[in-house]
């Protein structure tokens, strides 16, 4: 469908923003719930861009970045030329408002390298080990990015190509970080269930975490077995080559192939050992839930049934689901409790965050995002509903509530603006919030011990808290002393108390990957040392451990790439059979870390932020059209940079000889501001030239037009917006071929309501719904020559069938009324399939569509001589459409059915293909033959 | 009419495409105030008794169109003759900053040429014509020769240009023809361990580091290896030798002095980041720059240090000591002048590209390449 109105100027305006959410027909909104007060801390090598109250991280930060600008300038053996701008935000929640990036910003992502103003945005999540982690990788990427451009530069060669992915984010992990327990959790997994790839076959697992290690991994790899100068080497050479491919075997004298044969068998000789002591969690557990993402179980006993809570994202949302503990089938599916992703008040959960609680009688506590912040939930289990809702004004994010024994009061983690992560305690009675721990360092997972008194969590505040290790603390609430539960370099998380309050599960990585420990915490040794016995010995990872009543661990494994829910029994038996015992001596404690920050350390000077505009992009173009003949121009945009406030111009000439060019310039200006919840536009244009009028066969018009608009877009929740645009121009049309001259002053208002709220496979939605309501008024003030009303109603529904099809429907009116009313067009693999494109045109339309999506080729592979090629997530669809479009008098309704595959390329382009039996009149009949569409698109 | 047109259009044309040719206007005379080569000479003691004391001001700079590699500028006669990345061989008048003219070899030129009479011999990394003799007076390639891809100064000495290249493998090769005389390789090298260190002399004796780590001493006339010193990381930097010493440093931060007729360390000094770049011989001291901007000067003798001076950020390549002043510059775009006795900074300059290159000394003027392809030339600040 396109619909041709005197708003065009004005949407195609929107249109080249990259604000797509907020102008788009449809799309999700990226609101700005909060008013940020941006400063700036100039140091030797960066901008930083704050707000006041987390000044102390920003200069813990400023420190780190100059920590590892002087590391980096070692490492690549480079400098950078121009100052760095470091974006911080004091939490993921702000983070997300970013407009630096118009995309959304998925829970998992720590921070990003923006290239084309070498901006760099980072959140903290409490934890300063991570915060520096994340500032270092994405210092390695604006280092590297810096140095290959010095390369090519310098050898006057293009700059259009960039190393794999692979290797830049490889790079970034290796220079930024120790071969970790993730890490290690992640190569195990990959080469014991075989799904470890080399770096030839990289394109499998193209973004993918695991693409992130083993970069990281053959990198080591390389530098260990080739030699320390080589990975510069791989950079000093990149102007010799363009292949990567090509580049290793003049840099280490192999290709991919070659290297992947030794790294590979490498991997196998360090790893497959590990079959001998350790087991693969399915091997020795019984399996509750097997597919997808799975995490932070509870467990709730009632009426001799067990069930266990999680969250997961079985249905493709991220929710909680529950099943039955002792369900003997790992296959069978989980029922969804609460569904998030879909509603304003369970926007998203944080299952890599927070974990869950559930009372004794049965009221689950739980987080979630909802509008600015996190909000804390209770849900009956019972009742199966939400029974009351927490959201604080100064806390942004809620991590791991905790119940007290009583059901009465709830401790978790919570960060607020500063970044800091401490503990709180509310009494959910009186709604009384009480704060237990008030510093720098991360506390995390709190758990409350059953005998009520202490509250075990953990946190970085060790001597080793700063290089990431976290160790068990134990809060006693009567004093409020801390005391060590562990010590040690080795990260302890996740407490989870027994049912008699004597004894700890929890996960700790002592022996490089995270597996679970048990601790009596009432039994002490010599000097007050305590003892922690490991229970499982798995290859990868267990974690967020949870008792039963019998005694029984159930908890999350990491294996085959997913997560899964999993049960130990009699875990007191294991216990004690087992032989992989550890003394935790605490008599000789060291003090905690201290922050360093850049405060006093060297001149910085710092300042409020009031706009920093430069170029986005300026680009000339010259177009020849059989029809319009050549046109040039240039398109210019400027934007602020934090991204808040954007600048476009665009100037172009249509004139088709040298007596037309005054007449035939194209100017418009445009200003769109981001950084508020309310987002507006404003502009003035004029257009002139010849143009072919798509709703009336043949007709050729040369229309001068100017005016100005506004337009403002309101984001009600991130799935529903208000928008509204008024325009006026003045509009002078000459049809070509005859003395036909309109003039016109055109005033023009719309409002609408959009939501959608829609889950995408490959190839387009496959759940949730998307509505658009828009009512608009055109008239001409001056003249009347022009005076109509539009109504466009759209409705999209999707019916999830499986995990991958779905049920698709859609409904259209679009209705236009008055004199001079514009025509819409339909027609096309876009609307009404199988007829010729644009064919079908009227002031009225309708549409129906029904669509069945299910997947139909995972891979289709080929493989030349020369190398191979493979299509991925090949679908397909089976399809009905009616519609019909008129004028004064209904015609005819036409129709069509058939099927198609749909193949998408890359993620940014779905190629599409229908066959079908058109329909016509009224429904009548078949026309005769079948109908072949080829085009490109995604599914409506 | 007509023939105004096509000559204007001639000119336009030859204006856009640019006119390549290098034809020097006589001969050379080359004497002692030259620095004819990288690090000035075959000892690699990037040091002259020429001094030129700062406070210093630039007198000109030069474009050069394209990026300069990790050699310095050569200064013979009244000419600066310097290569970029790019291939092209460029003459500068050093007193008037006017191009002589310039020439395409190739491709990237990353190591210094060594001039010997009227001819420079110069390396690139182009694996088909990689080692070149060009006549300067005659502006004509008397030959070209596949020696590798190659990233290092020539040395010359005895008649003969000694040269390594990236795979690992080190030439001896006849001056005037080009041809080979021997060749050296290094043994098992399965791992691609290249040589890109520039080679020096002492004592009949080829001195050079590898990407293996190791400090390889060859016989000048038979290529036969006198010994193998290993160091424990690979070795970019050109060694420096002096009273039968060898010194070098390898990209794990350590400095080496090497007996060069035994093969025996005398001693070594960790400094703690990477170094790429030549130390400098003078006053008895060993002056060398890391990674990590440190610039330490070690007695020769001993290896203890007489003094260190941070200066800062990243030293890629060596200085040179002139007089008793020492000149080095550093990533940041800033030039220093050392006082060699104690290392206090006398004089700081910024420049307007990085660093990555040695300074040269010759005729009352020091001449620096920066990595926004200009060549500049300084010299003593007129009160």
């Amino acid at each position: 469908m396109k619909r041709l109105s005197s708003l065009l100027p004005v949407l195609l305006f929107l249109c080249v923003t990259n604000v797509s959410a907020q102008f788009f027909y449809f799309g999700r909104n990226k609101v700005q719930y909060t008013d940020f007060e941006w400063h700036v801390l100039r140091t030797e090598h960066f901008d930083i861009y704050y707000y006041p109250q987390m000044k102390d991280l920003a200069e813990r930060g400023a420190f780190f970045a100059e920590e590892s600008y002087k590391l980096l300038e070692v490492k690549f053996n480079h400098t950078l030329n121009i100052r760095v701008p470091l974006i911080f935000y004091s939490s993921h929640l702000h983070f997300e408002q970013t407009n630096v990036t118009g995309g959304f910003i998925p829970e998992g992502v720590g921070g990003f390298f923006e290239f084309l103003k070498g901006r760099v945005v980072i959140p903290s999540d409490g934890s300063v080990a991570q915060f520096k982690h994340v500032i270092r990788h994405e210092l390695v990427h604006v280092f590297m990015h810096s140095k290959l451009s010095r390369v090519l530069i310098d050898h006057r060669k293009p700059q259009d190509k960039t190393p794999p992915l692979w290797f830049t984010e490889g790079l970034a992990e290796y220079w930024s970080t120790d071969w970790d327990t993730q890490a290690e959790m992640v190569m195990r997994d990959a080469v014991l269930n075989d799904i470890v790839v080399g770096l030839s076959d990289m394109d499998q697992i193209y973004g993918s975490f695991l693409m992130y290690k083993e970069g990281q991994n053959a990198l080591q790899f390389l530098n260990n077995q080739y030699g320390n100068e080589k990975i510069l080497l791989l950079m000093e050479n990149f102007w010799k080559e363009n292949s990567f491919n090509d580049l290793f075997k003049i840099t280490i004298g192999k290709n991919y192939k070659e290297f992947d044969e030794e790294w590979l068998y490498a991997l196998k000789k360090q790893y497959y050992p590990l079959l001998g002591n350790y087991d693969q969690a399915s091997r020795v557990t019984v399996n509750v839930v097997r597919g997808g993402f799975n995490a932070k179980p509870v467990v709730f006993e009632h009426d001799s049934t067990r069930e266990v809570f999680f969250i997961g994202n079985q249905t493709g949302y991220t929710g909680i689901y529950r099943k039955k503990l002792d369900e003997t089938d790992p296959e069978a599916s989980a029922t969804s409790v609460i569904e998030g992703e879909k509603s304003d008040e369970f926007e998203a959960f944080h299952p890599f965050r927070s974990g869950m609680d559930i009372s004794k009688n049965g009221v689950l506590a739980f987080v979630t995002k909802s509008g600015e912040n996190d909000a804390l939930h209770l849900y009956d289990v019972a009742m199966d509903t939400i029974v009351q809702t927490f959201r604080f004004k100064d806390i942004v994010s809620i991590g791991s509530p905790s119940w007290s024994p009583d059901g009465k009061r709830l401790v978790f983690s919570s960060l607020d603006m500063t970044g800091n992560n401490d503990l709180y305690i509310l009494n959910t009675e009186t709604g009384d919030l009480q704060k237990l721990t008030n510093d720098y360092y991360d506390d995390r997972d709190p758990s409350w011990s059953p005998l009520g008194n202490t509250i075990a969590f953990s946190s970085d505040r060790t001597p080793f808290g700063s290089r990431g290790a976290y160790n068990l603390f134990l809060y006693t609430i009567t004093t409020g002393t801390i005391d060590y539960l562990t010590y040690g370099k080795e990260t302890a998380k996740s407490p989870a108390w027994s049912k008699d309050g004597s004894k700890l599960a929890f996960t700790c990585d002592v022996d490089g990957t995270d597996n679970i420990w048990i601790m009596n915490v009432e039994k002490r040794f010599p000097a007050g040392a305590r003892s922690m016995t490991k229970v499982t010995h798995f290859t990868t990872s267990a974690f967020d451990p949870t008792w039963t009543a019998s005694g029984d661990l159930v908890f999350a494994a990491f294996e085959n790439f997913s997560f899964q829910i999993k049960t130990l029994k009699n875990i007191n038996a294991v216990a004690e059979t087992s032989t992989t015992v550890k003394l935790v001596d605490l008599s000789n404690k060291e003090k905690p870390w201290e922050a360093k920050s850049i405060a006093g350390m060297t001149e910085v000077k710092s300042f409020r932020y009031e706009g920093d505009y430069s170029l986005d992009i300026a680009q000339s173009a010259i177009s020849t059209d059989p029809v319009f003949g050549t046109s040039g121009g240039a398109f210019v945009a400027l934007s602020d940079l934090l991204g808040n406030d954007q600048y476009y111009f665009l100037l172009y000439n249509t004139a088709q000889s040298q007596d037309e060019l005054l007449s035939s310039f194209n100017v418009a200006i445009s200003r769109v501001s981001l950084g508020r919840r309310t987002n507006t536009a404003y502009g003035i244009y004029r257009f002139a030239g010849r143009r072919y009028d798509l709703t009336d066969k043949d007709q050729f018009f040369f229309e001068r037009v100017f005016g100005a608009y506004f337009a403002l877009s309101y984001p009600l929740t991130k799935f529903q917006r208000i928008e509204t645009v008024v325009s006026m121009s003045n509009s002078d049309k000459e049809v070509t071929g005859t003395i036909e001259d309109r003039k016109a002053l055109l005033l023009s208002n719309s409002i609408s309501f959009t939501h959608d709220n829609s889950l995408w496979g490959p190839s387009g939605p496959i759940d949730g719904s998307r509505f658009n309501i828009t009512l608009a008024f055109t008239s001409d003030i001056q003249y009347s020559n022009v005076n109509y009303y539009t109504i466009i109603a759209d409705y999209r529904q999707y019916f999830r069938l499986s995990q991958r099809s779905a049920f698709a429907s859609r409904a259209w009116l679009f209705y236009n009324d008055g004199k001079e009313s514009r025509r819409f067009v339909m027609g096309g693999s876009w609307d009404l399939r199988g007829w010729p494109r644009w064919t079908i045109r009227g002031e009225k339309l309708w549409l129906a569509s029904q669509e069945l999506r299910f997947p139909f080729i995972d891979q289709f592979a080929v493989r030349f001589p020369f190398g191979g090629v493979s299509f991925w997530s090949i679908r397909g669809a089976l399809f009905l459409d009616a519609g019909g479009a008129w004028d004064t008098q209904y015609t005819e309704t036409l129709g069509s059915t058939g099927g198609g595959l749909r193949m998408n390329l890359g993620g940014v382009l779905v190629l599409r293909y229908d066959i079908g039996k058109r329909i016509e009149r009224n429904f009548a009949q078949f026309q005769k033959g079948l109908f072949h569409q080829f085009f490109f698109g995604w599914d409506f | 009419m007509r023939g105004t047109r096509h000559a204007a259009v001639l000119i336009i044309m030859s204006l856009v495409s640019g006119c390549s040719g290098l034809r020097l206007q006589h001969p050379l005379k080359v004497d002692a105030s030259d620095w004819p080569t990288f690090a000035r000479d075959g000892s690699r003691s990037s040091a002259t008794a020429e001094s030129i004391n700062p406070p210093l001001e630039l007198q000109w700079e030069h474009d050069i169109t394209g990026g300069i590699g990790n050699g310095s500028p050569v200064i013979v006669d009244s000419f600066v003759i310097i290569g970029n990345l790019r291939g092209e061989l460029y003459a500068i008048n050093m007193n008037t900053n006017k191009r002589v003219g310039w020439i395409d070899l190739g491709d990237a030129i990353q190591g210094a040429p060594v001039v010997n009479g009227n001819v420079a011999f110069v390396a690139t990394s182009n694996t088909r014509a990689s080692l070149i003799a060009f006549d300067l007076v005659d502006g004509v390639s008397l030959w070209k020769r596949e020696y590798g891809d190659i990233e290092v100064s020539p040395l010359i000495y005895d008649q003969h240009i000694y040269i390594g290249n990236t795979t690992g493998l080190f030439f001896c090769v006849e001056r005037t023809k080009g041809d080979m005389v021997w060749k050296f390789e290094i043994s098992e090298n399965r791992k691609r361990k290249g040589i890109r260190s520039s080679p020096a002399i002492e004592d009949s004796t080829v001195l050079f580091g590898a990407d293996d780590g190791a400090v390889y001493a060859l016989d000048a006339k038979t290529g036969s290896l006198r010994w193998k010193f290993q160091t424990g990381a690979g070795i970019v930097a050109a060694p420096a030798a002096a009273n039968r010493t060898v010194y070098i440093g390898n990209t794990d931060g350590v400095v080496y002095a090497i007996d060069v007729e035994s093969g025996q360390q005398r001693w070594m000094v960790s400094t703690g980041t990477p170094i790429y770049a030549s130390a400098s011989l003078s006053h008895d001291l060993v002056i060398v720059g890391n990674t990590g901007g440190a610039l330490n000067a070690m007695r020769s003798a001993d290896g203890t240090l007489a003094w260190t001076t941070n200066l800062g950020s990243v030293i890629n390549a060596g200085g040179v000591s002139s007089g008793n002043t020492f000149y080095i510059g550093t990533l940041k775009k800033e030039l220093f002048a050392v006082k060699i006795t104690d290392g206090s900074i006398l004089w700081k300059q910024e420049v307007s590209g990085r660093i990555k290159t040695s300074p040269a000394v010759a005729n009352g003027k020091l001449f620096i390449a920066t990595d926004n392809r200009l060549v500049m030339a300084f010299h003593r600040r007129t009160q």
